[in-house]
């Protein structure tokens, strides 16, 4: 901190200072999600001095040198403390970690934490050629389904698509691929992205219904500072296998009132390699991404932001699918209104707005062997507009209330369309314009019923309505559903609990039970023709799916202490009307061996355990690892669940000293025996991995970072993979980053 | 005693306009009709509507009677001869009705089915005669425009004795296909000779669309079955835009007739 701003400091905070005092500059975040906490009561201790924290969650405070002992106390949170001995004149640059007095049943990932002084998650942190996809797969029970090399797919202990909402920032956004080329989690890259908030199972039904769970990408947002100031950072990266070659940069710009970032970042890469040496065809790709924040204060207690997302991605190759993408848009644009303490029990209100669309064009212009010797379009479109009120409110010191209302509107069109020789082109809607709106209430309520007990109960009522809108698409599910209306309402309530119980300081157990409900996705429910590549067969939607449910019990269970933490969590997941599908005809239609339909396959379970752990051996080595593994079971069909992933075990190593990091990482899936014959699926062979990874600190402000993936060269895919491609073989890589913010300081 | 006789007045009056109308013709319904042709005999005006402009296949047709005083006249006995007179030969094609007895908007119903297109092959004349009160009436409409459709088709085979039977068949309902279901009737009659053309009941007919190019069907067909009058009603629908093939069966106790085909590209 330079002299101005000491010199400043000293005139705002006007008391009298004696010359054996030091600067605080600190900054409170709640220890989970690492969001800034406002209004936080930071105290001296042993003195009447004490500050707030501000709208980034800032302070500033001047204390006598030697030690020092802050509490930083706040409604819902636990008080934290931090013990400093300064000399004289001295700065301190201080961060305080608030954890919520009652449960999160969130796992986070903090990623790229370059200026993150948690070393609990310091482990995490990836290359900075890193996709957000790679940063996914590391927490435990989330698993991605590659159907190409571009965009990945999660899935929560194997459920994903609509089981599961995946959200930007809090904003739904839905793809406009009938085969899910396009899932929103492509649209966040590694550069722009702060944290992934995983909310497993129907315990986490803030943001809507669900059986699988939420996960929310929260992007890096723009900082207040009390002097203007400006900042950037470029990045150039190289990857081996795949060419691919990435420029990202940073460019921030803060001031005591307003402040923007705007992060860009463009990627190109070639088919990639397997461990065999071939090429995989159809892996290439090549996109553009701009995120661009700005958030001003309106007040002492208020702010406004507006932020934009903008994706361009072109000839996407799909080496799963017979085609590919040959372009690929989204536009996204939110606007919130964020408040604090507008009342003394109204702790926290946000108020968002957003809109968003998606368009996708699939084509096989690039392919040599057409399906069918035929060209063949699929675009897509999807748009969607919503908005959502959040409320926390405190009651006693030891209660907490949670109040939501979010309403969206989405609609989603598709079309496949084959050009022949010499006759028509075959033109077929397969996603009818289906319009869906949702309105969803939700309420949750935490109380700490003792010293060593929590707990949580949430609520959430949700109305759908869907109905297919586009004539032809209307004509065409006519033929199987000639009296249908293809209009539906669906109501939906969500209810679960929690308490938790704190049987040492150390010991941690936390029981919950809920029920949780989803929708029939727009395929499900109104699909046309959908071609489904993993069996071979031609998919058409059901109109009168019921509403799929789910009861669920899990059982966590932690040991913290002041070098690691172990978990182990076990669950049990029930569901009745499962969504499945039924074969309808065996009789081969050109290019698929017949049709199935979309219907209610009756009972079902997921049954398995995660284990996690985290090792600071000293202060430089740490070790983590973790464990997972699902049984599943489809009662009326004698089958298991299709894309759940085998026993998975993962472990790395990683030492950090002053300029130097270095990471070593391994991981091995069993061979997946337990797969889902009816959906097509084969047994999977196991495998395993070794990745190196290592950073250098050239000088502050200019890092390279390089590393070795799949050190051994194995030849590999995964179980949740499409088409049983090959992931890369070993590949090298290299990353150059100039941080002229921190240059400067 | 003057409102009284003022009331009586315009009571009296509005029967008069309301009795008036009462066999006066319901514009409305001929409206949707097409007017083919109007003829006079011996004081009786026949006007000949169509459903829509007349085309090869099945066309209903309607005849608006009217005496000398244009009241309408609901009960006659028509017949009539579609004849298309062709360079070296004429012949005519299979006809149903009208009934002696008109329907409740006061038309005659009727159906034709044209099997050929007027043109250069030549042209289509009706003559119907009109049987009311002991007279009889004739009224010719000449040089009848029965566009082309290409729904019309010859089922060709030899039956248990080795003649060679002819059936007339064609197709309606499909001549702007559309994706989805679409309803279709299809007339089957037969050629005696140039001038008769019997209805043939009692067939097993079956549908069978293809899309070559994809090699696959559709569902959601359904077979035509017998109504009256030499039609089968059915639905063919399509799955998607594109070229298409319909191959229709027929089988007459359990003999296999043969079958016809069809194409469209939409």
């Amino acid at each position: 901190m330079n002299l101005i701003s000491k010199l400043i400091i000293i005139l705002i905070l006007g008391s009298s200072l004696a010359a054996q005092d030091a600067y605080i500059y600190g900054r409170v975040l709640e220890a989970g999600s690492k969001s800034p906490l406002i209004g936080a009561n930071i105290i001296v201790e042993g003195t009447t001095r004490g500050t707030a924290s501000d709208l980034d969650g800032h302070f500033r405070l001047i204390v006598s040198s030697g030690t020092t002992i802050l509490t930083s106390s706040m409604m819902g949170y636990q008080t934290a403390y931090d013990t400093l001995l300064s000399k004289v004149e001295e700065t301190h640059q201080v961060i305080l970690y608030m954890t919520p007095i009652t449960l999160e049943s969130k796992h986070y990932v903090m990623v790229l934490g370059e200026s993150s002084q948690d070393k609990m998650l310091n482990h995490l942190q990836q290359t900075n050629l890193s996709t957000t996809e790679n940063l996914m797969a590391n927490i435990e029970g989330v698993s991605m389904i590659s159907r190409g090399s571009y965009a990945q797919d999660p899935s929560i202990r194997g459920l994903s698509a609509d089981r599961m909402n995946i959200t930007i920032n809090g904003m739904k956004s839905f793809g406009a691929c009938t085969d899910r080329m396009d899932p929103i989690t492509a649209y966040v890259e590694a550069e722009a992205l702060e944290s992934i908030e995983v909310g497993k199972g129907a315990l986490d039904v803030a943001s809507g219904s669900t059986v699988g769970g939420n996960l929310n990408m929260t992007t890096i947002q723009p900082t207040y500072e009390t002097f203007t100031s400006s900042a950037w950072k470029i990045k150039g990266g190289w990857d081996y296998s795949a060419s691919e070659r990435k420029v990202a940069f940073i460019w921030d710009r803060s001031g005591p009132v307003s402040a923007w970032k705007l992060n860009g970042a463009y990627r190109k890469a070639s088919d990639y390699h397997a461990a065999n040496a071939q090429a995989v065809d159809f892996t290439g790709f090549e996109k553009m991404n701009i995120n661009f924040a700005y958030k001003k204060r309106l007040s002492q207690k208020s702010q406004f932001s507006v932020e934009v997302l903008s994706d361009d991605a072109y000839d996407i190759g799909y080496s799963g699918l017979p085609m590919d993408v040959s372009y690929a848009r989204m536009r996204m644009l939110g606007l919130t209104v964020h408040s604090t303490g507008l009342h003394p029990n109204l702790l926290n209100t946000e108020w968002k707005v957003y809109a968003n669309s998606v368009d996708h064009w699939m084509d096989d212009s690039q392919r040599d062997q057409l399906f069918m010797d035929m060209h063949m379009d699929m675009p897509g479109f999807t748009r969607t507009v919503g908005s959502y009120v959040d409320l926390m409110v405190a009651g006693r010191s030891t209660s907490l209330l949670k109040f939501r209302s979010d309403f969206y509107w989405s609609s989603s069109f598709a079309e496949m369309v084959m050009y022949p020789e010499a006759s028509s082109p075959m033109q077929m809607v397969t996603w009818p314009g289906v319009e869906r709106w949702n309105l969803g209430h939700f309420v949750e309520y935490q109380s700490r019923l003792s010293a060593t007990v929590n707990t949580k109960f949430s609520l959430r009522y949700d109305v759908f309505n869907s109905k297919a809108t586009d004539k032809v698409g209307i004509q065409e599910l006519r033929i199987y559903y000639p009296d249908n209306k293809l209009d539906r309402l669906d109501h939906l309530v969500s209810a679960n609990g929690q308490v938790s119980f704190n049987i040492s300081p150390q010991l941690q157990s936390v029981l919950s039970l809920a029920r949780g409900s989803r929708v029939p996705s727009v395929s499900e429910a109104y699909g046309y023709y959908l071609y489904i590549p993993e069996d071979g067969y031609l998919y058409l939607g059901n109109p009168d799916l019921p509403v799929e449910q789910s009861i669920q019990i899990e059982w966590q269970n932690s040991w913290t202490s002041s070098r690691g933490r172990v978990a182990l969590n076990l669950y049990h997941y029930d569901f009745n009307n499962y969504i499945f599908s039924q074969l309808l005809s065996n009789e081969s239609l050109g290019y698929a061996k017949g049709w199935k339909r979309y219907f209610n396959g009756g009972d079902a379970y997921i049954s398995g355990l995660e284990i996690s752990a985290f090792h600071q051996a000293s202060s430089h080595v740490t070790w983590q690892g973790g464990m997972s593994y699902e049984t599943s079971y489809l009662q009326d069909q004698h089958d298991h669940l299709p894309l759940i992933p085998p026993l998975e075990l993962h472990g790395s190593f990683t030492f950090h000293k002053q300029y130097f990091w270095f990471q070593a990482e391994f991981r091995t899936s069993a061979s997946q025996t337990q797969y889902s014959s009816l959906s097509g699926e084969n047994a999977t062979p196991a495998f395993y991995l070794v990745n190196l990874k290592g950073e250098v600190l050239l000088t502050p402000g200019i890092n390279l970072n390089m590393g070795i993936k799949n050190l051994t060269n194995q030849l590999y895919y995964e179980h949740l993979d499409w088409g049983d491609i090959y992931r890369p073989g070993r590949s090298g890589f290299v990353t150059l980053t100039i941080d002229q913010g921190v240059m400067e300081r | 005693m003057k409102l009284r006789q003022l009331l009586i007045a315009l009571l009296g009056s509005m029967l008069l306009i309301l009795g008036c109308e009462d066999d006066n013709t319901d514009d409305a319904v001929t409206d949707d009709l097409i007017l083919i042709g109007t003829g006079e005999d011996k004081g009786l005006t026949l006007d000949f509507y169509a459903q829509q402009d007349l085309k090869v296949g099945l066309n209903k047709l309607y005849f608006e009677l009217k005496n000398a005083s244009e009241s309408l006249v609901s009960e006659a006995t028509i017949t009539q001869k579609p004849i298309m007179y062709m360079e070296s030969m004429r012949h005519s094609c299979p006809v149903t009705g009208p009934d002696a007895q008109a329907n409740e908007d006061g038309l005659f119903t009727s159906e034709v089915v044209f099997i050929m297109a007027s043109g250069m092959m030549g042209q289509w004349d009706d003559t119907v005669r009109v049987t009311n009160e002991d007279q009889v009436h004739t009224f010719v409409f000449e040089s009848l425009e029965v566009r082309e459709t290409n729904m019309k088709k010859n089922l060709v085979f030899e039956d248990v004795d080795s003649n060679r039977v002819i059936y007339i068949v064609t197709l309606n309902g499909l001549e702007d296909p559309e994706v989805g279901v679409n309803d279709i009737t299809v007339t089957v009659h037969q050629k005696v000779s140039m001038m008769s053309f019997p209805e043939v009941p009692g067939l097993s007919i079956t549908l069978d669309p293809q899309m070559p190019d994809m090699g696959h069907g559709s569902n959601g067909n359904i077979d035509p079955v017998y109504t009256a009058s030499g039609k089968y009603e059915g639905a063919v629908a399509f799955s998607m835009t594109g070229y298409w093939t319909l191959d229709i069966g027929f089988e007459l106790d359990g003999v296999d007739l043969g079958s016809i085909q069809y194409e469209f590209n939409f």
